[in-house]
């Protein structure tokens, strides 16, 4: 063949075979990085997604610590407010996903001014909260009360509550008739279980205990049953038609709710605060007291009692 | 004449009553099951109302039961299908959440409340939902303050290498902002199954 010749077959073949290897690197490249699925559209990458997930948010939550006051009283009058005879203070930290129940005994006497729980009977829940408030030194942000019709109707509208009784508790006085392990308290069952006091030898220091053991309980309740959003909009109907609030509204509620549904109940601590005398009238605040309530104060979760 | 007369009376009383009782009461009455869909592209209805009081007993209205429906019609439209079908994100969706759960709706839960970032649609198309189950909390003087949404959304969409399975459980929490209803708090859970989905067999075909 002579030169020529071999010089058309370039021309000729050249341009087409160049044609075909520039298709295969385009086709290669298509292969390595992705194939757009039509002409025009971008390129992308495909990616996996995960089989499950999930999203919760709740606007407006409280990012500081949170105190608040609740506190049941002797009312047998459904629309009446008694003697405040279970006092707790809570303290719910948002950050560290804990929490704490300060227990004050009903017997306390606070400034020499007598029993604490009178204030609430003779000077209404606003000033209770704020004798309670100085007396424990924190920033009660708001306070709620009930009396026994509520609190039994509230209890039985949420199903009752499941707890585990550490003690035998016989007391022809308040009611209460259970044994230890799993019970199933109604409301007035609940309501025996949180007035018993002649069941123990610590008597109303153990009585106090227990109603802040029962808290913690109904909040695990609440979370074993998964509660959905509107079961807590559900919830919070039934506290506001059993409870007498001050300084919330409902919005509030239902953010510090949501909050405290997703806080361990182990990381809840719930401790009576030292008297200086056992079971009997006028208690006088007892020796670690100012420890205790600085620890409480400082971030609402107790680290060191 | 006297006949025609006569019948057209009757006639104009029968109407008279007929839209008497038939107009609406601009949303005093409690809320209704209604089969009329809110979604521009699937059927989304309301299937009930639960009030819960939390003291004098009231009934959420028909005009605040039907502007969460919207509401929920919008995210439905433009955060769940819109974006599968063009192949873009959500889009116009933020004014539909207050103000305080902006930035959670643009990070992470993005993904989960929307369908944002999910393989592209290459075949069929198949949303479907469950009517919508509102849960709405009155205050001591009957005054509604929160209401939760709360439905499930599935969709069937063909990917590459098959079909994506999802499903959605959705609660919606509304509040007032400033007049409108608007969505304070929000629970999302996703499932997904089948192509393009990490674990799956037919993950495997996405080159």
């Amino acid at each position: 063949m002579t030169a020529r010749p071999r010089t058309v077959l370039l021309t000729l073949i050249g341009p087409p075979l160049c044609g075909i290897l520039v298709a295969c690197l385009v086709i290669a490249g298509w292969l390595a990085t992705g194939l757009p699925l039509a002409r025009g559209e971008t390129w992308f990458t495909i990616q996996k997604v995960p089989p499950v997930s999930g999203a919760s948010f709740t606007s407006g939550q409280p990012d500081q610590v949170q105190f608040f006051l609740a506190v049941g009283n002797d009312s047998r009058d459904p629309n009446g407010v008694g003697l405040g005879d279970a006092i707790h203070v809570i303290a719910v930290n948002p950050g560290a996903k804990a929490a704490s129940i300060i227990d004050i005994p009903r017997d306390t006497s606070v400034g020499g001014g007598g029993k604490i729980n009178s204030i609430l009977a003779n000077a209404g829940l606003s000033a209770f909260t704020q004798t309670i408030s100085n007396f424990v030194g924190v920033p009660i942000k708001f306070s709620m009360t009930t009396n026994f019709a509520g609190f039994t109707d509230m209890v039985d509208e949420l199903g009752g509550i499941d707890i585990n009784v550490q003690e035998p508790m016989h007391d022809v006085d308040s009611g209460a008739d259970f044994d230890p392990g799993p019970q199933k308290l109604n409301g007035p069952g609940a309501l025996a279980f949180s007035r018993d006091r002649h069941s123990f030898s610590a008597g109303d220091i153990s009585r106090t205990v227990n109603q802040g053991y029962l808290l913690i309980t109904a909040l695990h309740n609440f979370q074993q049953q998964a509660v959905s959003p509107g079961g807590v909009l559900t919830a919070l109907g039934n506290l506001g038609r059993h409870v007498q609030m001050e300084n919330v509204s409902f919005q509030e509620l239902y953010r510090l709710g949501r909050l405290v549904l997703t806080i361990d109940p182990a990381n809840i601590k719930n401790v009576v605060i030292p008297t200086g005398g056992g079971s009997g009238t006028n208690l006088t605040p007892g020796a670690g007291i100012d420890s205790l309530f600085a620890d409480f104060r400082d971030d609402g979760v107790l680290q060191s009692h | 004449m006297r006949i025609v007369v006569v019948a057209v009376a009757v006639g104009l009383l029968v109407g008279s009553a007929l839209i008497f009782f038939a107009r609406g009461d601009g949303g005093s009455r409690p809320a209704k099951k209604t089969k009329k869909s809110v979604s521009a592209e699937v059927k989304l209805t309301l299937g009930g109302v639960s009030n819960a009081n939390a003291g004098t007993p009231a009934t959420l209205g028909n005009d605040v039961a039907g502007q969460i429906m919207d509401a929920i019609g919008q995210y439905v439209d433009k955060g769940l299908i819109a974006p599968v079908k063009t192949g873009k994100p959500p889009a116009d969706v933020a004014g539909l959440f207050d103000g305080g759960t902006q930035a959670a709706i643009q990070g992470p839960d993005k993904d989960v409340l929307f369908e944002n970032g999910t393989p592209k649609r290459t075949g069929d198309f198949k949303p479907s939902a469950d009517p919508v189950i509102i849960t709405a909390l009155s205050d001591a003087d009957g005054q509604f303050v929160l209401a939760t949404a709360a439905f499930n959304y599935r969709a069937d969409v063909g990917v590459e290498g098959g079909t994506m399975n999802t499903t959605r459980a959705i609660s919606l929490t509304f509040a007032p902002d400033n007049g409108p209803w608007k969505i304070t708090s929000y629970d999302v859970a996703v499932t997904r199954q089948g192509a393009q989905v990490e674990g799956s067999p037919t993950a495997a075909a996405s080159k």
